[in-house]
């Protein structure tokens, strides 16, 4: 049902002929005002748009290249010599 | 013949007491509730005067419809267009009247009772529709008539499908017949959208626009036609043919002391 629809209807209930069953079913009439009213108030409550969010593109981020490090190459120590106490 | 347009389906003789003695007004005054009293034995008792409410059905309503038919349509057919014309228009005033009686047994329905959210249409609502609904009546000496239910074409799917998946053998039954129109010993009657309304019919101002109909079968109301449909036709002066005229003069009633075996249904 559309507004325009559910507003003659909301008109209709409360009109001239209507009266005497209004009057013979005040409970009846109440429930359909009100079940027409929230009809209403749910199809004239702005609707709410949700615009769809850009999915966030992550670059591929470049793999860290390590650089061989070079192996240290130890100089070979020259042996200590031990100097030779003098002997007395 | 000529192919007529679809009608919906009558269901106020089904469900209503059916009056065509050609009475105008059908008069049924009630008495004013009594009730008993218990008390300890004592040899006296409490007097309450008895008072009567008049209560009466009038035929208010005359349901017609008119066409002229020219005579070298009729002549130049190689159709009865007259047979026609009185078939379709006796058909037309005869919805008409049916709409104008199930729209009062809704408005003076003396129970009203409002769906879970879906109605009809959500098959899993059906099984507690009917339970409750079969208790709004239970219990009345009259309920023996047998139950009814008025329901639109939109609300059939709910059925079927409720059918197919209750029980064994109904669902069977269903799968294999389609509804076969009872569903928990309830007769369900279908007519098309738009029976229920919210609008003039007559001088009934109808307010059932997403209603529909429950109660006791031939207890609560009484639809009257004296003499059902009647047609005439006649010559029109300035005119080749004949005007056909079909009308059908009508009245109900939903009894004070009965309206509560009728249910209003709320779809929510």
């Amino acid at each position: 049902m559309d507004k325009q629809e559910i507003k003659r209807q909301l008109d209709f209930l409360g009109s001239e002929p209507v009266k005497e069953w209004r009057e013979k079913f005040p409970e009846k009439y109440e429930a359909d005002v009100a079940r027409l009213e929230a009809q209403l108030e749910k199809l004239e409550k702005p609707v709410k748009v949700e615009l769809p969010t850009e999915p966030k593109v992550e670059l591929p981020t470049e793999p860290k290249v390590e650089l061989p490090t070079e192996p240290k190459v130890e100089l070979p120590t020259e042996p200590k010599v031990a100097e030779k106490k003098k002997s007395k | 013949m000529l192919d007529l347009s679809l009608k919906t389906a009558l269901v106020a003789e089904k469900i209503c007491r059916v009056d065509r003695s050609g009475a105008r007004y059908i008069s049924n005054p009630y008495l004013t509730a009594i009730t008993a009293t218990a008390a300890a034995i004592a040899g006296t008792y409490t007097v309450s005067t008895a008072t009567t409410t008049d209560d009466k059905l009038t035929v208010s309503e005359q349901i017609a419809a008119g066409v002229h038919l020219f005579e070298f349509e009729e002549t130049l057919s190689r159709a009865d267009l007259f047979g026609s014309m009185i078939a379709d228009l006796g058909a037309e005033v005869a919805l008409l009247a049916d709409k104008y009686v199930v729209n009062l047994m809704t408005n003076n329905a003396g129970q009203t009772y409002s769906t879970p959210a879906g109605g009809f249409t959500t098959p899993g609502n059906i099984n507690q529709i009917i339970g409750d609904l079969s208790g709004k009546v239970a219990g009345f000496s009259d309920a023996y008539k047998g139950m009814f239910l008025v329901v639109e074409n939109t609300d059939v799917t709910g059925f079927i499908q409720a059918g197919m998946s209750n029980g064994f053998n109904f669902a069977d039954a269903t799968l294999n017949n389609g509804f076969a129109g009872v569903f928990g010993g309830v007769e369900v009657y279908v007519v098309r959208s738009g029976v229920f309304a919210t609008a003039t019919i007559g001088t009934l101002s109808a307010t059932n626009s997403g209603k529909r109909l429950f109660g006791i079968k031939e207890m609560a109301a009484t639809y009257a036609a004296p003499k059902g449909i009647q047609y005439d036709e006649k010559k029109v002066t300035l005119k080749t043919g004949r005007e056909i005229s079909v009308w059908a003069n009508i009245g109900a009633k939903v009894w004070t002391q009965k309206a509560n075996l009728l249910v209003a249904i709320t779809l929510v």
